[in-house]
C-alpha cells in the first residue's frame, strides 16, 4: 500500500535578519520501507530522531528534499497540488494532542462534519452519527464542544474525523502520548478494532515501545534522520541487532518489579544534535562496539541480516 | 525501618469559580529512612497536591487539615519562617520541566550558589567548590555547565543540575515529582540510576511522583496507588505487582502495555471523576465491578489485610452490615 524510497526531508536553518541559510538540518535522511495493505507499521524513535517528519512527508504534509513515495502504486511525490487534493481523503493523519488539533469554536458534529461538507457528501447528519458511535460516543456528545470533553474522548472525535472520508491509510502520530494509561488503552482497543473492521493501514509513530509492541506487525527504528532497524514485532523486539535498538529496549521501564533490570549504565550519552551529527555511522560516539577507523570513517548500509530484518551497522549479525 | 514522613488524614480543598473541588480525601501513608517510596496515579488523582502539601507550598485558595509528621514534627503548624529552613534544606523537590524550573536569564553557576549560599551560609568561594562537587556526584562536566545557561543544557543535563541543586544540603527526602516524564527513555533509565546510586551514597528517602508504573515497578521499594484523592493501596512493589487487591490497582496493572509480549489490554470502564462533585462514599464505585451498597454509603478505611500491606475496599473488610 505504501512504499517509501529513500525518502529525505531537510530543513533550512536560517540566520540573521537577512535569513541567510548557514546549515540544513537534515530530519530525514534516506528512509526507505513498505507498508503492506491492512498492516501497521510502528515507527519509534526518541525526540528529534526524524519519526514524525517522516510521517508528514509521508502525507506531503511537508514537501520531501528527495526520494519517492508510493500510494496503491501513485507516486503521491510527483502529483500535481490539485491531484493531491483528490487523493488527500485516502490518508489521513491522527496528532498527538487531541485539544490543539480540534477547533474550539466548533461542536463536535461540525468537526467531523466539516471535511464531508469539503468533499461534497450528502446526508452529513447520519454520517456523522455512524461515526460517532464507531468511536465509541454517542448523539449527545454532537453539541458540545472540545472543552467539554475528556482528553480520550477528543482523541475519539479526531479518529472520527480522519474516518470521516472513508480513508485506506491512517498515520498516528503519537496518538496515545498525552493521554493517561487506562484511557491510552481505551483507544488503543478502540484503534485495533477500526482496523479489523474497515481493513485500515496504519503509520504508527510511537515513543514507547510498550505501545508499540501491543499494535505494530512491523517496526522501524530510527535515530538521527535514518531508520537504523527495521523488522517483524517479534525480529525486533526479541532479538534486536542494532546497538541502539538494543540500547532503547533495555531503557524502556518493565512493569515487573521481578524483572528489574540490574545491567547499569547501558545507556551511554546522550542524542547529539541533529544539525551536527556526527561522520560515519551516527551512533557510533555512544556505541558499545564502536571500532575506531570503521565506524567513524564510513556511513554503514542497510544489510538485510534476516528475512525481512534490516540493520543499518557495519557488524550487523556479528555482534 | 524508622518513620521519616508520616501523613496523618491530609484533606485539602481548593476553593474554585466552580465550587469546592475536594482533591485530597484524607490520605495516609508513611514514607520510611532510606527508602523509595512510588506514589502513582492518574492525571488529576491528587499525588503532586500531596507533595506540594508536605512543603506547604500550595496556592492560597487551599483548605489543609490534618498532620504532616516530619521526624516527628507537624509541618502543618510551623510558621513560614521555620518552613523556610526546611524546604530545599531537609526537604527537596524535584520537578517534571526542569526548564521551568531554572531561570533562563541566570548561568547555572549563579543559581547553584544562590542556593548554597543560602543553606550552608558559605563564602562565594566556598560555595563555587560545592558546586562543583555537586556537580561532578550527578555527573556533569563541573567547570562547564557552571557557566552556561540553561538553554545550553540537554532536558537531561538540566535534570542533572535540579538534581545536584536539590542535593546541596543533604536533604533527609527528596521528592521527585514526574522528574523523568518530559525526558527519553534512554535519559529516563540514566537519571533514574543517578537518583538511586545518590540515594545510596548520601542516604536519604525518595518519594517518587510518577504515572508510569513501569518506573514504580523498576525503582520503588514501596508503592501507593492513589485514585481521586485517595490512597487506596500500599504495599512493597513486588506485592503490589504480584498480588494487587484494589479493584483501581487491577484494573491500573491491566492496561500498561508490556514490551516484553504483546498481550490484550482491559481497560476499565468510564473516567476519573470530577472532584467538585465526587462520587459519595468509595469514589472508585461508579467504575467497580465489584460494587455493592455499602461502596455507595461511606468511605472505606484504609486497612493492614496482610502484613506491610494495606487497601482501602469493602472486598477486604471493614463493611460492618456483614
Amino acid at each position: 500500500m505504501i512504499r517509501v524510497e529513500h525518502l529525505k526531508k531537510y530543513f533550512p536553518v536560517t540566520q540573521g535578519f537577512l535569513r541567510k541559510k548557514v546549515l540544513w538540518l537534515k530530519a530525514v535522511d534516506d528512509v526507505s520501507f513498505e507498508i503492506q495493505d491492512g498492516e501497521t507499521f510502528g515507527l519509534v524513535g526518541e525526540s528529534g530522531s526524524g519519526k514524525s517528519t517522516t510521517g508528514r512527508t509521508i502525507l506531503r504534509l511537508y514537501e520531501p528534499t528527495g526520494g519517492k513515495v508510493y500510494f496503491n502504486n501513485i507516486e503521491i511525490t510527483a502529483l500535481s497540488k490539485e491531484e493531491l487534493k483528490r487523493i488527500r481523503p485516502k490518508m489521513q493523519i491522527i496528532y498527538q494532542d487531541p485539544y490543539s488539533s480540534l477547533n474550539p469554536r466548533l461542536t463536535i458534529f461540525d468537526i467531523i462534519a466539516e471535511p464531508l461538507r469539503e468533499y461534497g457528501h450528502e446526508n452529513i447528519e447520519d454520517r456523522v452519527l455512524e461515526l460517532l458511535e464507531a468511536v465509541g460516543l454517542s448523539e449527545e456528545h454532537a453539541k458540545k464542544y472540545p472543552d467539554e470533553l475528556s482528553g480520550g474522548q477528543c482523541q475519539r472525535v479526531a479518529i472520527a474525523r480522519a474516518l470521516a472520508l472513508d480513508p485506506e491509510f491512517l498515520v498516528l502520530d503519537e496518538p496515545t502520548s498525552a493521554l493517561d494509561v487506562s484511557v491510552q488503552a481505551q483507544v488503543l482497543n478502540l484503534l485495533d478494532s477500526l482496523q479489523k473492521e474497515m481493513g485500515l493501514t496504519y503509520l504508527f509513530i510511537s515513543h514507547d515501545l510498550g505501545v508499540v509492541r501491543y499494535l505494530a506487525d512491523k517496526v522501524g527504528v530510527m535515530y538521527l534522520g535514518n531508520l537504523v532497524e527495521m523488522g517483524t514485532l517479534d525480529q525486533v523486539f526479541d532479538n534486536p541487532m542494532h546497538p541502539y535498538t538494543r540500547m532503547l529496549l533495555s531503557s524502556i521501564p518493565i512493569p515487573d518489579p521481578k524483572a528489574r533490570s540490574l545491567k547499569k549504565g547501558v545507556v551511554i550519552g546522550e542524542i547529539p544534535s541533529p544539525l551536527n551529527p556526527p561522520k560515519g555511522c551516527k551512533f557510533h560516539p555512544r556505541c558499545p562496539f564502536y571500532k575506531p577507523g570503521v565506524c567513524d570513517a564510513k556511513e554503514p548500509e542497510m544489510i538485510e541480516v534476516e528475512r525481512g530484518h534490516l540493520v543499518k551497522c557495519h557488524f550487523a549479525g556479528e555482534l | 525501618m524508622k518513620e521519616l514522613l508520616q501523613i496523618k488524614d491530609l484533606y485539602v480543598n481548593f476553593r474554585t469559580l466552580w465550587g469546592i473541588a475536594k482533591v485530597l480525601n484524607g490520605v495516609n501513608l508513611t514514607i520510611h529512612k532510606g527508602e523509595v517510596f512510588g506514589l502513582v496515579g492518574e492525571t488529576g488523582c491528587g499525588k503532586s497536591v500531596t507533595a506540594l502539601s508536605i512543603l506547604r507550598l500550595l496556592p492560597s485558595n487551599a483548605e489543609v487539615s490534618g498532620k504532616i509528621l516530619f521526624k516527628g514534627e507537624n509541618l502543618l503548624e510551623k510558621s513560614e519562617e521555620e518552613m523556610r529552613k526546611i524546604r530545599g534544606k531537609e526537604i527537596s523537590i524535584i520537578f517534571q520541566d526542569p526548564m521551568t524550573s531554572l531561570n533562563p536569564l541566570f548561568k547555572i553557576k549563579d543559581q547553584m550558589i544562590d542556593v548554597i549560599m543560602l543553606h550552608e551560609g558559605l563564602e562565594k568561594e566556598r560555595a563555587i567548590e560545592h558546586a562543583k562537587k555537586l556537580l561532578k556526584a550527578v555527573g556533569l562536566p563541573a567547570d562547564r555547565v557552571l557557566n552556561s545557561y540553561p538553554h545550553e543544557l540537554s532536558g537531561g543535563m538540566r535534570q542533572r543540575v535540579m538534581i545536584a541543586m536539590a542535593l546541596s544540603s543533604n536533604p533527609s527526602l527528596l521528592i521527585a515529582d514526574e522528574p523523568t516524564t518530559a525526558l527519553d527513555v534512554t535519559i529516563q533509565k540514566q537519571i533514574l540510576e543517578l537518583i538511586l546510586d545518590l540515594k545510596n551514597q548520601y542516604n536519604f528517602s525518595v518519594l517518587l511522583i510518577t504515572h508510569d508504573l513501569g518506573v514504580v515497578a523498576e525503582v520503588c521499594d514501596r508503592v501507593g496507588v492513589m485514585y481521586a484523592g485517595n490512597i487506596v493501596e500500599i504495599a512493597e512493589t513486588e506485592e503490589l505487582f504480584e498480588n494487587p487487591l484494589h479493584p483501581y490497582t487491577r484494573g491500573l496493572l491491566s492496561v500498561v502495555p508490556d514490551p516484553r509480549q504483546k498481550k490484550p489490554l482491559k481497560p476499565l470502564r468510564g473516567s476519573v471523576p470530577s472532584l467538585i462533585n465526587p462520587p459519595s462514599g468509595c469514589r472508585f464505585h461508579p467504575r467497580c465491578d465489584h460494587m455493592r451498597d455499602i461502596c455507595k454509603k461511606a468511605k472505606p478505611e484504609l486497612i493492614e489485610y496482610s502484613p506491610g500491606h494495606f487497601v482501602a475496599c469493602y472486598l477486604y473488610g471493614g463493611d460492618l452490615d456483614d
